[in-house]
């Protein structure tokens, strides 16, 4: 036997009807992929993000928030970290490199981050040191220019009030040097700066021991209000000449302040930090520096550990959302079943012809049951495609949200839940078919 | 030969056709005539397998019909008989050459050629000229043709037709049932339930149903 012919007929015969369905079908369909690639796409970007920052030392407290906001840059408050961590982290052969986060002020949106040059390396790639306290390197999304001069706001200040936003702006100037390279992480959108300026901008000096400054050449002191308060004990103004309400001048030819940013040594009078971003020696370090820095003044934090108990959590979530998605589904697939099963029912007549000419009940049978399944297989083809479409704006959505790129993509466990999904359509087309099946002759007969 | 013993169709519970013993030939144009209502088609349902019968035989050339179990009285039914309504009861959405076939469908995956060719044949002999063409392009008289075709198709021994001229004009009723009488030369069983005077004329023997019973029999009516 071959239900092609009737198949063929059946398709002209009820063309809206079949249209309606597959659409039904493929939205349905093409929606619960989409939640199940996104969920997965959401936990691979942001294992990305955490994958960069090995141990994190902060203050005690939550250590979600020390995640969210040193690895995510979620603008959360953030307790600082007692300054001798600082010399305790210089002294510690296990630490290779470490780099403090300096969070609290933004410009436009965008987090200013205080740091050194390893962050820069680690992070961005960039071989380079920042050239002066007022230079700024900007993430790849960050809508500033290099040569650029734009003053940082405290806090991320999202009114468009003007006189609010004068209130919050610190009057000293960044000048943006560079662009950096795309890393697809919340870290797009930063503004980075040299730590010291950070410090400088909230008056708290930038960190370095007075006669270090004499011994170095810093041509932006020169000719600046540092001579100014030379001799005084307000540290807050010393250092690199920065001090509010000031007009500062860019032009800082010949200085030498790129060997000396970021270069700290015990007898620095260094400053508070948000954090600080650890890249120990070996994994043993790790696991020592993060059980050294855990105690009433610090915690140590590894990220990728956080994002599993994050992961933990969504975890149960994703597997209801899973049975829910699937239910969901049965459930539009049900209806559309029964939407066929009443269609059937006005056809009886159609099916009373084709007993008398010949058709045995399984040729009818068979036939209702492939004209449910192939609408059901079209629909899932139309419904991957419509994911995958949904996918892409869905992660351009989130991405732009969350600031960092979310890439998600149709994968092999994608199309098993499609495949899953169509193995339960293939049992419910059942139900039309049986119910043509099991329409007595006599009823049958009745209707011609 | 066609032969019924004691016959009792019931529905609901309710007796619709009560038949002694009769017995129909091949070879000539056999009429059961009857008011509305009296079970005609309930008569053609019953000799075709497809209703159960709540007593008695039906043979057909020897073979008791209700022996078979209902598969393979359908597959039966595919091969022996051929079947035309009042209504044509073809399928709309199909070619007119497509509805010949269909029914070879229903036991065959692939159709055999010799049996598309024979449809094209029947199609150009009843005069049916574009055979691709969707049936609802059809006018009623070509509907019938095309209906008259499927029932050839695959040359069954058996034609049974349900008021096949009730619906059509003087000219096409003659077509019909010069097409019914022509089949009945061949030596095949022809049944045509029918009221139309022309049919009735044309009739060897006529069966009067009235209420599901045999009221009369008449032979050589022709």
């Amino acid at each position: 036997m071959n239900p092609w012919m009737l198949l063929k007929a059946w398709y002209r015969q009820y063309t809206w009807p079949c249209v309606i369905f597959i659409a039904l079908f493929s939205v349905a369909l093409s929606l619960g992929v989409a939640l199940l690639s996104q969920e997965r796409a959401i936990k691979q970007s942001s294992a990305n993000v955490s994958d960069q920052f090995d141990l994190i030392i902060g203050a005690p407290g939550s250590k979600i928030d020390l995640v969210l906001d040193i690895a995510f840059l979620q603008t959360g408050f953030l307790e600082t970290v007692p300054t001798h961590v600082w010399h305790d982290l210089l002294d510690d052969e296990r630490v290779k490199w470490f780099a403090p986060v300096v969070l609290g002020d933004g410009y436009a949106g965008s987090p200013i981050i205080g740091t050194t040059q390893p962050l820069l390396a680690s992070i961005y790639g960039e071989t380079e040191n920042f050239p002066n306290i007022h230079s700024a390197f900007v993430g790849a999304n960050v809508e500033l220019k290099a040569g650029q001069i734009f003053q940082p706001q405290h806090g991320m200040l999202e009114s468009s009030d003007e006189d609010e936003a004068e209130e919050h702006t610190h009057h000293v100037d960044y000048q943006v040097v560079r662009k950096l390279p795309i890393t697809g992480t919340p870290w797009d959108n930063a503004i980075l700066v040299p730590v010291e300026a950070t410090w400088a901008v909230h008056g708290l000096g930038d960190g370095h021991a007075e006669d270090e400054h004499e011994g170095h050449e810093h041509g932006v002191h020169e000719g600046h209000e540092h001579e100014k308060h030379e001799g005084h004990e307000h540290e807050e103004h010393k250092g690199y000449g920065y001090e509010e309400h000031e007009e500062h001048d860019h032009e800082r030819e010949g200085h030498n302040e790129v060997e000396h940013l970021g270069t700290f040594d015990e007898h620095d009078p260094l400053k508070p930090v948000s954090a600080f971003i650890v890249k120990p020696i070996t994994i043993a370090s790790a696991y020592g520096l993060r059980s050294d820095f855990s105690n009433n003044e610090t915690q140590g934090v590894f990220p990728a550990e956080v994002m599993v108990t994050l992961y933990a959590l969504m975890g149960d979530a994703r597997a209801l959302m899973s049975q829910i998605t699937l239910i969901c589904e049965a459930l539009v697939m049900l209806s559309l079943v029964f939407g066929i099963a009443a269609l059937f029912a006005l056809f009886k007549r159609e099916f009373a012809i084709l007993r008398t000419i010949g058709a045995t009940r399984s040729y009818l049978l068979l036939s209702v049951w492939m004209f449910v399944f192939s609408l059901m297989a079209v629909g899932l083809l139309v419904g991957m495609v419509l994911a995958t479409l949904e996918v892409q704006w869905i992660s351009y959505m989130l991405s732009n949200k969350v600031q960092f790129n979310i890439e998600a993509t149709l994968g092999g466990k994608d199309w098993l839940f499609a495949l899953a999904v169509l193995l339960v359509g293939s049992v419910l087309a059942l139900l039309p078919a049986l119910f043509v099946y099991r329409v007595s002759n006599e009823k049958l007969m009745q209707s011609i | 030969m066609l032969t019924l013993s004691n016959i009792t169709v019931e529905l609901d519970k309710q007796p619709i056709l009560s038949l002694g013993d009769i017995a129909l030939p091949y070879g000539q144009l056999n009429v059961l005539a009857g008011p509305s209502g009296a079970g005609k088609s309930t008569f053609l349902h019953t000799v075709s397998g497809q209703l159960k019968l709540t007593q008695g035989l039906v043979h057909w050339q020897g073979q008791s019909l209700f022996d078979l179990n209902e598969s393979a009285r359908s597959q039966w039914r595919s091969k022996n008989v051929g079947f035309i309504f009042q209504d044509f009861h073809l399928i709309p959405s199909l070619s007119a050459l497509d509805n010949v076939i269909l029914q070879h469908s229903f036991s065959h995956w692939r159709i055999p050629n010799e049996l598309r060719q024979q449809a094209l044949v029947l199609l150009k002999q009843f005069g049916v000229k574009d055979v691709h063409k969707n049936i609802g392009q059809f006018s009623r008289g070509e509907k019938q043709r095309i209906a008259l075709a499927r029932a050839l198709s695959g040359s069954p021994a058996i034609i049974l037709a349900d008021e096949p001229t009730a619906s059509l004009d003087k000219e096409n009723a003659e077509f019909v049932i010069q097409q019914l009488k022509a089949q009945a030369d061949l030596g095949k069983f022809v049944l045509a339930v029918s009221h139309d005077p022309l049919v009735i004329g044309q009739a060897s023997q006529i069966l009067y149903l009235e209420r599901g019973v045999i009221q009369d029999e008449s032979m050589d009516a022709a």
